[in-house]
Parts: C-alpha cells; sequence; structure tokens
C-alpha cells in the first residue's frame, strides 16, 4: 500500500471521484492527437532536434500517454472497491 | 567469427535456461515463494507476448515499406491500455468472477453458456491463430538461415540437413516446454507459474536485445540520432507516401482490437491475472514497453536501408546489420532475441488453443458420445490433461504443416495483419456482451459466422492464392467470373487496401448483423441472467444468480461428478469448505442452490462454463430460472434511481418540516417575548397605583400635623387608587380568560340598536361632566344579530368613555352611527379628538394613544378586550379612516338570519 493513500482519500478527489471520465478523458486525448486530422497538422518535412517532426510528434505523443496513464492510474481509486 | 554451430548451440542453451528457469519458478510456486511471479511487473511483461517475432524482425522490415505506419501496431494496444478503467479492468473482473479459462469460454459463458459460441470461436481461434504459429516458425527457421549463411563453415547436424528444419525441431522443443509447464493443471484460476515466469524472462531478452541493437546501429553505425535521418531513404520512407491516413486510422482500430481479442493475450491478461491491481501498473507499463521495443525500429529501418546492399531483406535487418558491421555476439544477442519472442508467442498460443479445444470441442464431443465412459474418479480431468497436450502438439503440427505448404510462398509475411483481422471478428460479440443488456446468442452467432466467412474470403483465401493456381483465378476474377463477388472488390468497391476492404466487410456485417439479430430475437432466460451478471458485474456480487436458479441435486451426486473433473483430493477439500468440515455424504441433505452454483462456478474453471453446466445439469433436478428475478436482477439500476428518489423526497420533506419547525419556534420566540413585556408591562401598571397608596398610606400614618381634611383626601387618593388597581387586576384576568376562552360569551339574537341605546344613555353623564357633545348619528334603526348584548354593551362603553375621556378638542365631539350593509351590522363611534398615530397597534395589551397621563387612569387593556369579544361574537373591530381627524372606530356583527327563530 502506498504510504499517502490514507491522505488523498480523506477529500472527495475530484479524480477519484469520476474514474471512468477521467480515463476517458485520457483516452480521448490519445485518440485526438494520433488520428487524423490533428496528426495531419504535424506531417511536414521538418525536422526537430535532428528528427523529422512526424516521428517526433508520434512518440512524443507515445510518451505524454504513457507518462499520463503513470499519472492518472496513482490516482484512480482501488479497483477492488468501486465501480 | 560467428558459426552456426555457435548459434544452435545458442539456441539450445537458451531453450534449456527455458527449462530451467520454468522448472524452478514451479517448485517455487508450490513452496508459496511466488511473490515476485505474482507481482505487477512480471504480469506486465507477460502481456508482451504481444510483440511476437513478426513485431521482432517484421516491425523493422515494415517501417523499411511504409515507414512510420509500423507504430500503430503498438499504439492501438497503447490506446487500449491507458484507458484500461473502461474495458480491461471490466474484463479482468469478470473473469475472476466467472473463473473464464479463455475467450471462447467469455463469449459462450456471457451468451447463456451456449455451447454452439464455444465452438465458433474456438475454430475461428484456431484458424486464425495457425499461420501465425506457423509466421514463428519460419521467423526462427529465417533467423537460422540467416545466421548460418553468414559463416563459410559447413553446419553440421539438423540444420545443415535442411534449413527449414530449424522450424520442426522449434516446434519440438517448444511442444515439450509447453506440455511440461503448461498443462500442470487445469483451473484457470491455478495458473502456470513456469510459463509466466519464462514468457517475462523472454520479454526482458527481446527488449534488451532489440535496444542493444539498436543503440549499435544508431551510434555506432550512424553516429548519432540526428545523422540518421540524414541518410537518403529517410526521406523516401518517412515523407514520401501517405502517412495518417485510412490505413494508419484502421491499423490503430485493429491493433487495439487484436490486443483485446487475440487468444494468447487473453489467456495473459484475463486468465492469467492473477489480482486485478496488477493492470494499474501494466496501464502505463506495458505501453512504456511497446514504446521502448519501438524507439529504434525506424532508425534500424533507414539505415539497414542505406547501408547494406540493395535486395536485402529489410525483416532481417536486425540480424544483417549487426553481421555486417562484424559485431557477432550482437548478432547472435539480436538472433537469440528473434527466438525469444517467436517461443513465447507460440507457448502462449498454444496453451491458449489447447484449453479452448479441450473445454468446447473435445469434451463435449466425449460427453456426448455413447461409448465414452468417464465415471471414474478424476477421469474428465485426466482426459482434459490429455486433450490438451495432445492439442499443443497438434495446434503446432498443425503450425508447421502450414509453415511447410507456404513456405515457399510470401504468404506468411502478411500473416500477422490477417490474422488480427480474424480474430476481431470476436469483438462486436464481447464488447456488446459487457455492455449491452440485450445482446443475444443468436446476433453473435450470427455476426461472427458472417464475419469469419468474409474474413475468410476476402483475405484469408487471396493470402493463399499465390501458391495456388484456382485461388488465383478466384481472386483475380471473382467465382464463377461473376466481378461483383471478387474477394479483394466486394460489390465493386475497389481502390482500397486489400486490408481495410476486408476488415470493413467483414466486421461491419459482423457487428450490423449482431446488432440486428440481437434486436429481433429475444433471450432465454439464462442468457438473460448471464447478461445481467456481465454487465452488471460491479454491482451484482458473486452468487447472485442462485437466487434466480433454482435446482436441487443430491450432495452424493454432485460429489461424484466433482470428483470426476477436480480428483479426488480437490473434492474433498471443496466440499469441507462447502458443508464446514462435516463431511458425510449420505446424512447429509440434498445441497441447496447456493452450493450447486458455487460448485459448477468452480468446475466452470476447469472445463468451461458451458460443459459445466450441461454436467450440472444432467444431476439437478426441478431446475426453474426465475424470471422475476431476473427482472429484479436487470432492473437494479431501475431500484437506484427510484431509492435515490426517495431519498430526494425524504430530504425534501425534511426540509420543509424543518422550515415548519422553524417558523414554529420563531413564534414561541415571539410569544415569549409577549409574555415578558406583559408581565413587565402589568407590574409597571400595578405598581403606579402601588406606589401613590403606599405614599399617601406613608403620609398618613408618619404626619400627625394632618388637617382632617387633607386626611380625608389622601384616604379618598388611596380608595381611588385601589378601584383602580382593582380594575386593573379585573381587566387582566377577564382578558386573561378571554384569551384561554374560559370566559361565556352569550351567542344568541340580540336587537343590537337597543344595546347601542343604551350604552348612549349610559355615558351621556360623563359627557355633560367632560362639557362633551354627544351625538346620535344615522341609525340602522333595526337590525338581529348574534352576540351578548351585556358584552356589547361593555365594548360600545369603552369606545365612548375613550373617546369622551381623551378628546381634547375645545368641542369635543363623539357621534354615533349605525347601519345595515351586505349581511352586517356596523356601528361607528367617531370623535374630533387628536387621532391615533398607530392605528395598528391601539388594540395590543396596554397600548395607549397617546403619552398616558395618568390623569385618565386607563389601563392600557380595554381596547384588547374589547376587540377580542367582538372577535368571540365573530366580528370584528377596527379603526377606520375618519377623513384626516378624530378616530372612528367600527364594530361590524353579521346579521343573524331571520327565522322563525
Amino acid at each position: 500500500m502506498r504510504p499517502e493513500a490514507p491522505e488523498r482519500r480523506a477529500g472527495i478527489h475530484p479524480v477519484k471521484s469520476r474514474p471512468r471520465e477521467t480515463a476517458a478523458l485520457l483516452l480521448c486525448l490519445g485518440v485526438v492527437l494520433l488520428f487524423p486530422p490533428i496528426a495531419l497538422i504535424f506531417d511536414k518535412p521538418h525536422r526537430l532536434l535532428g528528427i523529422p517532426l512526424p516521428v517526433f510528434y508520434v512518440f512524443g505523443t507515445w510518451l505524454l500517454l504513457v507518462l499520463g496513464a503513470y499519472a492518472v492510474s496513482r490516482i484512480l481509486p482501488d479497483t477492488e472497491s468501486s465501480d | 567469427m560467428l558459426t552456426t554451430d555457435f548459434a544452435l548451440a545458442t539456441a539450445l542453451a537458451y531453450v534449456a535456461l527455458l527449462f530451467l528457469l520454468a522448472f524452478v519458478s514451479d517448485r517455487q510456486s508450490r513452496r508459496g515463494r511466488d511473490r515476485l511471479l505474482r507481482s505487477p511487473l512480471v504480469y506486465t511483461l507477460s502481456i508482451s507476448v504481444y510483440c511476437t517475432s513478426w513485431t521482432f524482425y517484421g516491425a523493422v522490415g515494415s517501417a523499411a515499406r511504409n515507414g512510420l505506419e509500423f507504430a500503430t501496431i503498438y499504439l492501438g494496444p497503447t490506446l487500449v491500455f491507458v484507458g484500461w478503467w473502461l474495458l480491461l479492468r471490466k474484463l479482468v473482473r469478470i473473469g475472476h468472477v466467472h473463473r473464464i479459462t479463455s475467450i471462447a469460454d467469455l463469449i459462450s459463458s456471457r451468451f447463456g453458456k451456449s455451447t454452439a459460441l464455444g465452438v465458433l470461436v474456438t475454430c475461428i481461434a484456431v484458424i486464425g491463430t495457425t499461420p501465425y504459429i506457423a509466421l514463428q516458425l519460419k521467423a526462427v527457421t529465417s533467423s537460422f538461415q540467416v545466421v548460418s549463411s553468414a559463416t563459410e563453415t559447413p553446419v553440421p547436424g539438423i540444420v545443415m540437413q535442411s534449413g527449414t528444419d530449424a522450424g520442426f525441431w522449434v516446434a519440438v522443443a517448444m511442444t515439450i516446454f509447453t506440455i511440461l509447464f503448461g498443462t500442470r493443471n487445469l483451473d484457470a484460476n491455478e495458473h502456470n507459474p513456469g510459463v509466466v515466469a519464462a514468457i517475462a524472462f523472454e520479454a526482458l531478452v527481446k527488449l534488451f536485445a532489440i535496444l542493444a541493437v539498436g543503440l549499435f546501429v544508431v551510434f555506432g553505425i550512424a553516429g548519432g540520432i540526428g545523422n540518421v535521418f540524414e541518410y537518403a531513404p529517410a526521406r523516401s520512407i518517412i515523407h514520401d507516401r501517405e502517412l495518417f491516413g485510412w490505413r494508419w486510422i484502421n491499423l490503430m482500430i485493429l491493433s487495439g482490437i487484436a490486443i483485446i481479442c487475440l487468444p494468447r493475450q487473453f489467456q495473459i491478461t484475463v486468465v492469467e491475472n492473477s489480482h486485478e491491481s496488477h493492470l494499474r501498473t501494466a496501464a502505463w507499463a506495458f505501453p512504456l514497453y511497446l514504446f521502448l521495443i519501438s524507439l529504434f525500429v525506424l532508425p534500424i529501418a533507414i539505415v539497414g536501408l542505406a547501408v547494406l546492399p540493395p535486395g536485402s531483406n529489410p525483416d532481417m535487418f536486425l540480424l544483417t546489420l549487426p553481421i555486417s558491421a562484424n559485431q557477432d555476439m550482437l548478432a547472435l544477442f539480436a538472433f537469440i532475441g528473434g527466438f525469444s519472442s517467436a517461443t513465447s508467442m507460440v507457448i502462449v498460443a498454444s496453451i491458449a488453443l489447447s484449453i479452448m479445444t479441450s473445454n468446447h470441442i473435445v469434451v463435449p464431443l466425449a460427453l456426448r458420445l455413447p461409448w465414452v465412459r468417464l465415471d471414474a474418479s478424476g477421469d474428465i480431468k485426466r482426459l482434459m490433461l490429455t486433450t490438451r497436450r495432445i492439442s499443443i502438439g497438434v495446434i503446432l503440427l498443425l503450425g508447421y504443416v502450414y509453415f511447410r505448404l507456404s513456405a515457399e510462398s510470401d504468404a506468411l509475411a502478411a500473416m500477422g495483419l490477417i490474422a488480427f483481422v480474424g480474430v476481431a471478428q470476436f469483438f462486436p460479440a464481447v464488447v456488446g456482451g459487457l455492455y449491452w443488456r440485450n445482446a443475444a446468442s443468436s446476433g453473435a452467432i450470427a455476426g461472427m459466422s458472417a464475419g469469419f466467412f468474409l474474413w475468410m474470403y476476402t483475405l484469408f483465401i487471396p493470402s493463399l492464392s499465390t501458391a495456388d493456381s484456382a485461388l488465383q483465378a478466384l481472386t483475380d476474377n471473382g467465382p464463377w467470373g461473376i466481378a461483383l463477388l471478387k474477394p479483394q472488390a466486394m460489390l465493386g468497391l475497389s481502390g482500397f487496401d486489400p486490408l481495410i476492404h476486408a476488415l470493413f466487410w467483414s466486421l461491419g456485417l459482423n457487428a450490423a448483423l449482431f446488432v440486428i439479430v440481437s434486436v429481433w430475437s429475444s433471450q432465454k432466460p439464462l442468457e438473460k441472467l448471464q447478461s445481467a451478471l456481465f454487465v452488471d458485474v460491479f454491482r451484482n456480487v458473486a452468487g447472485t444468480e442462485s437466487k434466480v436458479i433454482q435446482r436441487r441435486a443430491a450432495t452424493k451426486d454432485l460429489y461424484k461428478l466433482t470428483q470426476r473433473i477436480l480428483g479426488p483430493v480437490e473434492t474433498h477439500k471443496l466440499f469441507e469448505e462447502l458443508t464446514g468440515g462435516q463431511l458425510k455424504l449420505d446424512q447429509l441433505p440434498p445441497l441447496d442452490t447456493r452450493y450447486i452454483t458455487h460448485i459448477e462456478r468452480r468446475l466452470a474453471g476447469n472445463i468451461g462454463a458451458s460443459t459445466a453446466r450441461a454436467l450440472v445439469s444432467q444431476i439437478a433436478t426441478g431446475e426453474t430460472i426465475s424470471m422475476d428475478e431476473i427482472i429484479k436482477l436487470v432492473d437494479e439500476t431501475q431500484q437506484v434511481v427510484e431509492y435515490s428518489h426517495r431519498l430526494e423526497e425524504q430530504s425534501l420533506e425534511l426540509h420543509a418540516t424543518a422550515e415548519k419547525l422553524r417558523t414554529a419556534n420563531l413564534r414561541l420566540q415571539e410569544l415569549d417575548a409577549q409574555k415578558d413585556e406583559f408581565l413587565s408591562q402589568v407590574s409597571h401598571e400595578v405598581r403606579t397605583p402601588m406606589t401613590s397608596i403606599r405614599s399617601f398610606a406613608e403620609l398618613l400614618l408618619g404626619t400627625n400635623a394632618l388637617t382632617a381634611e387633607q386626611s380625608e383626601r389622601f384616604v379618598r387618593i388611596i380608595h381611588e387608587e385601589s378601584l383602580r388597581l382593582t380594575r386593573l387586576l379585573d381587566e387582566i384576568l377577564e382578558m386573561n380568560r378571554l384569551e384561554h376562552g374560559d370566559l361565556e360569551i352569550g351567542f344568541s339574537p340580540i336587537q343590537p340598536e337597543a344595546v347601542v341605546d343604551r350604552a348612549i344613555d349610559t355615558c351621556r353623564g360623563l359627557a355633560e361632566r367632560n362639557r362633551a357633545a354627544l351625538e346620535d348619528g344615522q341609525r340602522a334603526g333595526s337590525a338581529t344579530v348574534l352576540g351578548d348584548p351585556d358584552r356589547l354593551h361593555q365594548v360600545l362603553i369603552n369606545l365612548l368613555t375613550n373617546a369622551l375621556k381623551y378628546n381634547n378638542n375645545a368641542n369635543p365631539l363623539v357621534r354615533i352611527d349605525s347601519r345595515v350593509a351586505g349581511g352586517f351590522y356596523e356601528v361607528d363611534v367617531s370623535d374630533n379628538g387628536p387621532g391615533i398615530r398607530e392605528a395598528g397597534q391601539i388594540f395590543e395589551k396596554f397600548s395607549r394613544g397617546r403619552e398616558s397621563s395618568g390623569k385618565q387612569g386607563g389601563t392600557g387593556l380595554g381596547l384588547a378586550i374589547s376587540r377580542r369579544i367582538i372577535q368571540k361574537m365573530q366580528g370584528e373591530l377596527d379603526i377606520v379612516d375618519n377623513g384626516g381627524h378624530g378616530t372612528r372606530f367600527r364594530i361590524r356583527l353579521r346579521l343573524a338570519e331571520v327565522t322563525g327563530h
């Protein structure tokens, strides 16, 4: 068990009380960013730090999603007890 | 220099290591030391069985051909895991609660424990997975060939005889491994620790292998990440094609579906999941794994295209790049990485398929054959284990045969995605089953059959066409030359990528039929129950169905049945738990519904829900499924809504009550204040005469020099003050009695005019004394009202005396008028006095028209009493407008109905 869990549970955490929405939000963010038309914005022959823009964009978004999933997984409530 | 011997020895050593690892893990687990094995990290790593050799080698090949598109295969699963809370969590929960053994079991169980669906899903899974296994064997063989062709030395032994035989020996080794470690026990909830340990280990090997090659390629060959994209092929494979187009979208969706529906993924993610909370870690760790494994794919492809001679197979860049740079050990490591990704897929896929074939095809079939006897203890268990072992062998053999048959064509290369589309046919049934109550088994069967047929027709058969001229003709011209039915251009829909074309038709028709047939057909009771249990898995606690299904079975029969499946030891344990340690088979009453349900579920974890139900139904009698209970279960949502509605109403009621209480409390406080005020006023009123009485009495007592005249005056004052005091006390008493209803007021027909006349006569003396004119104005003449003549007289006297006493006009005038109007009799007493400033308060107790000078000696209760009296007679006493000067009091009494009385 994580030591900080009880303090977090003390108040009504907006994310904790709306786990479904929070999870869906991150998923939607991923879908919007990785699907056209947003993705098309970055399909340009530029380079960023030596890396072609679309490659940079896709992998950057990917990493962003991983970090987001990490953050969300830490604040979502216990799966055993809630819907 | 890398030799084939050495590569072969390494591969063998690697396989031996896997065996050792699995063996040790199995032993550790049986001794209860499996904390690491049951950790979220190992769970996450084992999910990476998704990354097969098709990923390992093929991703680079795909990147070399289509650039960034390869990433979609990993981005789809990333999105699914990022959104784990929505789908995967429910899937895993259902897996635990219902002891699901495979994806076929999930679908069959959800749709009323349907045997037909179990068979259908199993067939699709086997047909979709076999080529995939063949693909793994091909990858291993090809990698062997690459390694051996890189050496000049002749290769001794098995590989030497025929390069392709490496696939055979891999298949044999994996069969042995899987049978040894993958069929330890039947129960879905008792995991295979040896297999999980091996898979997790292989996950690390392939990740490190690809990272090692990637780092070497980027920094050893290209000299930095910036340089990689300076190579000429970079531009062509990244920019010179449509990147975020149809294929991008479809592949992403397809891979997202595949991570849920692939039998091996379901096996690892759901069946082998030991704790739901592991998903929490996997939600970010698995996407991270995919990110890392994809990180160097594009650079390796670009450098491979640029550095290696034209015509090199891009699928093998991972091996050929290190070899060309004379990095033999690195190439060996890459080879082992590819080997590990192939073997892990083969192991898990064959376990998943063997569970499905034994649970949904072989055992149901064996139970139906009259000559197969499975009556002895542990019989079914033995049959299941044997079936699973044979299935593993057969599946791998099928894979090998398929691989040999198609080895010459390049059909296998595309097999990965083709298999994805095949298993995607489960998706509508899985998702619909999890979220849609009315999804029916007939819909699932119709949709899945149609989808499967279209998948075969539009994708699978054309993929084989290069090997067979008849199939080629079919693909090119359509059956019997009907162009509209051409597999890759159905109804003339051409111009699409074959994969997207097939995905659209198969999945589209599948989903459409699933929905339409579900809507048009009705669910059987058991199906309705399962639907409620699955859709509301987070709300319905396990065992709810025992309320719905009522049945009885002899304990002895159930015991025997359980023994056939679980074996004697497990059965004894289970029944001891159920009966609370008092296991006497012959003395026990028939087990009730709850236990039967529990046992059936336990058996389902071994042999699948549909077979378990079929077996239990054979010995249970009097089964009824209560529709009412199902409806209750289904309507629980409705109940929750109603309940909250009721709560809301109650809270509103409480709110209203609290409001009333608050008002009542305020009123009480007001009354309390009035009482205090009254008391202080009474004290004050009593005090004034008492003070004067006392002071005059003291004067009389203490002073001897008083004249008789003075004494008489003082005594008279004392007498007057006493009278006033008595009057005050009388009035207080009267007021009190009036307010408490103790004072009787007569209520009979009276002639008020006569009372008015009497009152005028009584007051004439006072008027003369005050030199005031008492004017008898317009009079009603005659009227009858209900009331008390004496009390009315008292009121009139009070009004008249007030009018006379407080009139300070130079020519005081008091006038009385009366009239009959609108069913009322009215008497007005008006004067030309100073008027009353605060007309509203004049009727309050102890209220006086102006500052009491003491001379007039009013008690301040007269008007209050008068008003109470008139009110008691159901009339009104008010001040009305008198044209701006003086005061006009009006008594208003209802006329009595004139009767014969």
